[in-house]
């Protein structure tokens, strides 16, 4: 059994969509003419019926129309757009892209050495710092290891190897500056490890105070006080699961609307 | 209320659980019926055959139950059917509700189908209400026929989880002599179906579900039924909520803008059946639905990918805070929302809270 394309009743249908107004006086000619069939009697009524409940709804105007606007204006495009930026996927670099790079970097790696330490690899490049997005995963990391008591072992971490191309360039930069051997970096950097654990540790010690719930990573969990407060994606679900039943209790009696 | 609703039926005179008998699934099993408890009262007086394709009970002939999940899909017809639903809100006033409407559904045996609310027959309501509600009803079949209609979704985790037993009577429905069938999940979990199935079609046309202690969830029975009928004049069920279908296995994370989580902990018998991209109805964004059933019944988990600014689940006021979970139940459903760990995450079905929690903590590492 297949589905008609467009059946006697579809072309029959068509010529009723005119005729289907939330009015009376429509509904009545429309009803006065003769039908095709018994099932096009049964759709007019239906279509009348919807075109009756969209015809009856309350215009939310002022709210609706603010919205309207608020959506369509220029700052708001603009928030439109930073969030679909942020919502594309990161592309992989391809294979040949990342081998011609590593070979570029190497060339003037060699080129540096050769011209006397010059530092021939940055010449040219803007300084580099590190995205906003790593800072706050790196925060993020630190304060998620202070409420688990430990959490995640940073020191378990495998230890990369520095690619070739940063140790020249790290190279390269202290020589220019003289300072290879007398700065003290590994003690500034042990230094301010430990002030950020200390800061961190205080931090989530006095929100725990204030809180009273425990430092972990599990979540408090609250009753709603209505199934009207469910998040309208979880509404509209449980909704589709009991008939429609809950429309019943959430949705604005008449009398609300007027 | 219920007792009118069904006093036209004789479901309710076939809890005769003392005639009852286990329905083997398997079409090997099917012959160790013969004259047994399921011809007592039946009168077509052919119990064992019942369960073994109309009659023969040759080899490869579909089981009652595949029969059962497929005559969705398989089998022409157009009824008139009343169904009720009823749900009790937890928390707040604890307030029960209940619908009852009559609806004309229709199927062209290839998987198409129609679904049209006719009338609310209760509670009493003003002319403006009800045609909303019925158009809203209208808007939903598409959802009425895939989770709230009683079916077989998969027969291999039906047998996994559920018996069905026949109560050995007979009942008549629109015309129709069916067989009565109790099922229930082996390890007494969940709810409790009466089913009255045409045993030569597979469909099933009366049901009623309630809780183990009795508490009424939905109830269905069909008023009349055509089989292989004139359906020029249906108007067939078109896709409105841009579902997309996702592969059950593999990375959608080029279709969803974001690695879906995948909860580890599942309550007892579940499966995952189905993948989907959703959007959100308001902001548009896409979701990850994770369909998982044990049979029956349905069971979502839905990720929202990450939170960005303003996105965050909402339960009313205030907005959720974060690694806040709100409970919601309307028995015997279990509603759990939050934003969690940085994501967006729903989880409901028809388990418990603590399953549910589980669920949803199982699903980051």
């Amino acid at each position: 059994m297949t589905r008609p394309a467009a059946s006697p009743c579809d072309l029959f249908r068509r010529g009723l969509l005119e005729q289907v107004r939330p009015t009376a006086a429509s509904s009545a000619d429309a009803a006065a003419s003769p039908f095709h069939c018994d099932a096009c009697r049964d759709w007019f009524a239906s279509a009348r019926r919807h075109a009756a409940a969209l015809g009856g709804l309350t215009r939310m105007s002022v709210e609706f129309d603010g919205r309207v606007v608020a959506e369509l204006n220029a700052g708001r495009r603009q928030d439109r757009a930073v969030a679909a930026l942020r919502w594309m996927r990161r592309r992989e670099v391809p294979l040949e892209l990342d081998v011609l790079v590593r070979q570029e970097l190497r060339r003037a790696s060699l080129a540096a050495d050769f011209d006397s330490g010059e530092d021939a690899i940055g010449q040219g490049l803007p300084e580099q710092s590190a995205p906003a997005e790593l800072d706050r995963r790196v925060a993020a990391e630190f304060l998620a290891a202070a409420l688990a008591g430990g959490g995640r072992p940073l020191k378990g971490l495998p230890r990369l190897s520095v690619p070739a191309e940063l140790d020249a360039r790290v190279g390269a930069d202290l020589r220019r500056q003289g300072l290879a051997q007398d700065v003290p970096l590994r003690r500034w950097l042990v230094a301010a490890a430990a002030l950020l654990t200390v800061a961190a540790l205080g931090a989530m010690w006095q929100a725990s105070e204030r809180t009273g719930r425990p430092a972990s990573r599990d979540f408090r969990v609250v009753r709603a006080a209505s199934l009207s407060d469910l998040d309208p994606m979880a509404r509209g679900l449980l909704s589709a699961q009991l008939g429609g039943a809950m429309e019943l209790a959430t949705a604005p009696r008449a009398e609300d609307r007027r | 209320m219920i007792a009118r609703a069904f006093s036209a039926l004789a479901l309710a005179a076939g809890l005769t659980v003392a005639a009852c008998e286990r329905v083997d699934v398997a079409v090997q099993n099917e012959g160790k019926n013969a004259g047994g408890g399921l011809t007592a009262g039946s009168e077509s007086g052919g119990g064992s055959s019942l369960l073994a394709g109309n009659g023969q009970a040759s080899a490869g002939a579909p089981s009652l139950i595949e029969r059962i999940a497929d005559s969705r899909r398989n089998v022409a017809f157009v009824g008139v059917r009343r169904i009720e639903s009823h749900y009790v809100e937890s928390g707040g006033n604890g307030a029960a509700h209940q619908l009852s409407l009559r609806e004309r559904v229709s199927a062209d045996g290839h998987g198409g189908f129609a679904i049209e609310a006719l009338d609310v027959l209760d509670p009493q309501m003003s002319t403006h209400d009800r045609d909303l509600l019925l158009s809203l009803q209208s808007i939903r079949q598409g959802m009425n026929w895939r989770y709230r209609d009683f079916a077989i979704q998969d027969p291999e985790l039906f047998e996994q989880n559920y018996t069905a037993t026949a109560t050995g009577a007979n009942v008549v429905i629109a015309g129709v002599t069916c067989l009565e069938l109790r099922i229930e999940r082996i390890d007494q979990s969940g709810t409790l179906h009466m089913v009255a199935v045409d045993s030569t079609t597979g469909l099933v046309l009366a049901s009623r579900e309630t809780t183990l202690d009795g508490q009424p969830v939905s109830q269905m029975v069909f008023e009349s039924l055509q089989l292989a009928p004139d359906l020029s004049g249906v108007v067939w069920h078109q896709r409105t909520n841009q579902e997309i279908a996702l592969p059950i296995t593999g990375d959608v994370t080029a279709q969803l803008g974001f690695e879906p989580l995948s909860p580890r902990f599942l309550p007892s018998g579940y499966q995952l059946i189905e993948r989907a991209r959703i959007q959100h109805p308001m902001d548009q964004t896409p979701w990850a639905k994770l369909t998982y059933s044990d049979g029956v019944d349905s069971l979502f988990f839905l990720h929202g990918g990450p939170l960005l600014a303003g996105n965050g689940v909402s339960s009313g006021t205030p907005a959720i805070q974060a690694d806040l979970v709100v409970v919601a139940e309307a028995e015997p459903w279990t509603v759990a929302q939050g934003n969690l760990h940085g994501q967006r995450v729903i989880a409901m079905g028809k388990v418990g809270e603590s399953s549910l929690l589980d669920l949803l903590r199982s699903a980051f590492p």
